[in-house]
């Protein structure tokens, strides 16, 4: 489950999405391939971006990667290259996080009126492509889904356990009846013994 | 539609007697008994509101037709969509025209109590007319729905593309008509999934053909809100899991405390048994130890024996 890559477009209809920011993971590439790779993710980055309408969700599959992308109403999009296992629902949520981000560090004005690719630094995208390498992680209801789980398998296991404790316990209820009427059966015939001395 | 409507006779024939009173004169201003430009108004309305359910009726007879006509290759769909919509404005026109016809019957005075029976048996007439064509919408668009659905699924099986989306079929959540002229939106929701996915089907086309280097793209058609929704029940189902795990937890722990108190009993009970054993025990280790001194005392009282009768033999 990886992230590939996270980049924010400013996207018009009916032309090319222009670039705003981009960063990679491409580490799980061989060495040699990186630089195709990194270009490849920004090819079907800005043209998934570039031709999906606003307000519309889209999950385009490429050969085994998934670009997950949204254009929000004012023409921003951020588009996310991941492997087809990653959860989409994830991925739409780390989209609309980025725009938001986006929107926060730089005015729209600003950005609106580029007309090429133009950086626009967002340092902590990093992070978050580091942080959603694990959806469980990041995503709070996989969280909780997680921790639901773990907690289930401890719950299940603490039953077995009760289960034991109570087959013990029957055992000792069992022994401690024998040892009941052991007693008793000791204490009447020590008692008839006390009795019969006397007689002896 | 194998009826007689004849509520448009009716009501021509009360139009053509009312042109008939005001070209006799000024007789129908002062008669206040029957206000008859209401009578006309209500039968004006009527005969308006049954051609709109004739018309609305052969439009859904068309759109039957349409619907029935299920080809791979001729997809009428646009036609079929522009019909759907024209029908559901008229029928809900039609809606609001019977309500304002009901109102006007109820707020004029009927003076004759037959007049009043008629305009109510007509709004009522009018009023099940349009719920049975209401039922014939629904049904045909339920048809509409499996075809599509079966075209898509020949579409699949051509292409082999692997197209699954979910849409959320609530054709089995409206029940009676009534309802469905009041919940429009249903029928709203149940268009928009299919009209997204010819459009996906569009884009995707275009992808195929505009970057035929690349290895054909295909779309997976997403719906957020159901997964999230999914996602959701996971939890919640999972939640609910727990909840009986935990009270099976406590079942578990309270019979086990029922199994404890035995054992406490019986232990306490074995405890008693015990100490009194231990006592008579240890009686009968004085007694034993002490049995000299009986032994001593029992041979004293021999030798009295002995002597009293020593004593008597002498």
């Amino acid at each position: 489950m990886h992230v590939y890559s996270i980049s924010i477009f400013k996207v018009e209809p009916g032309q090319n999405a222009i670039l705003l920011n981009i960063v990679y993971d491409v580490s799980s590439f061989s060495f040699w391939y990186r630089n195709e790779v990194r270009g490849v993710l920004l090819f079907v980055s800005r043209e998934t971006a570039g031709r999906t309408s606003v307000g519309e969700r889209v999950s385009m599959e490429h050969a085994q990667k998934v670009c997950h992308t949204t254009v929000g109403s004012n023409g921003l999009s951020a588009a996310v290259t991941t492997d087809s296992e990653y959860p989409s629902r994830v991925a739409h949520n780390l989209v609309r996080m980025v725009m938001e981000k986006f929107q926060i560090a730089h005015q729209e004005a600003k950005w609106k009126s580029v007309q090429k690719d133009t950086e626009f630094p967002l340092p902590e995208l990093e992070g978050i492509l580091l942080k959603y390498q694990n959806p469980q992680e990041a995503d709070p209801m996989l969280n909780l889904q997680k921790n639901l789980e773990e907690t289930m398998g401890i719950v299940k296991k603490t039953v077995e356990q009760l289960g034991q404790r109570g087959e013990r316990l029957e055992d000792i209820a069992a022994k401690s009846n024998d040892l009941n009427f052991q007693s008793k059966a000791f204490m009447q015939n020590s008692e008839r013994l006390n009795k019969c001395c006397s007689y002896m | 539609m194998v009826y007689k409507d004849r509520t448009s006779e009716f009501s021509s024939l009360a139009e053509t007697i009312k042109r008939k009173q005001q070209q006799n004169g000024v007789t129908l201003g002062k008669n206040k008994i029957i206000p008859r430009s209401q009578i006309s108004t209500f039968a004006y309305a009527a005969a308006k509101i049954s051609q709109g359910v004739h018309e609305t009726s052969e439009k859904l007879l068309q759109l039957t037709n349409m619907a029935k006509n299920t080809d791979l290759f001729m997809d009428s769909s646009t036609q079929m969509e522009e019909l759907t919509y024209v029908i559901k404005q008229d029928i809900q026109s039609l809606n609001r025209e019977i309500r304002a016809l009901e109102s006007i019957s109820k707020s004029s005075s009927k003076a004759n109590k037959q007049t009043e029976d008629h305009s109510d048996t007509i709004v009522g007439f009018l009023n099940l007319k349009l719920v049975n064509a209401t039922k014939d919408f629904k049904d045909i668009l339920e048809v509409r729905t499996e075809s599509i659905k079966q075209q898509q699924e020949k579409l699949d099986s051509f292409t082999g593309q692997s197209n699954s989306f979910a849409y959320q079929d609530n054709t089995g959540s409206v029940t009676s008509p009534k309802e469905m002229l009041r919940h429009r939106s249903n029928t709203n929701t149940r268009d928009d999934p299919y009209r997204f996915d010819d459009y996906n089907n569009g884009n995707s086309n275009n992808y195929s053909d505009e970057h035929s280097i690349l290895m054909p793209q295909e779309m997976i058609a997403t719906n957020h809100t159901a997964e999230r929704l999914r996602a959701a029940e996971g939890i919640a189902s999972t939640i609910h899991q727990l909840e009986g795990i935990f009270s099976q937890l406590a079942n578990l722990v309270a019979s086990q405390n029922d199994t404890i108190e035995r054992i406490d009993t019986n232990i306490d009970n074995s405890l008693v048994n015990i100490s009194r054993g231990h006592d008579s025990l240890v009686k009968t280790l004085a007694n034993i130890s002490s049995n000299r001194g009986l032994i001593i005392k029992t041979f004293l009282v021999l030798i009295v024996f002995l002597v009293i009768f020593i004593v008597f033999m002498a």
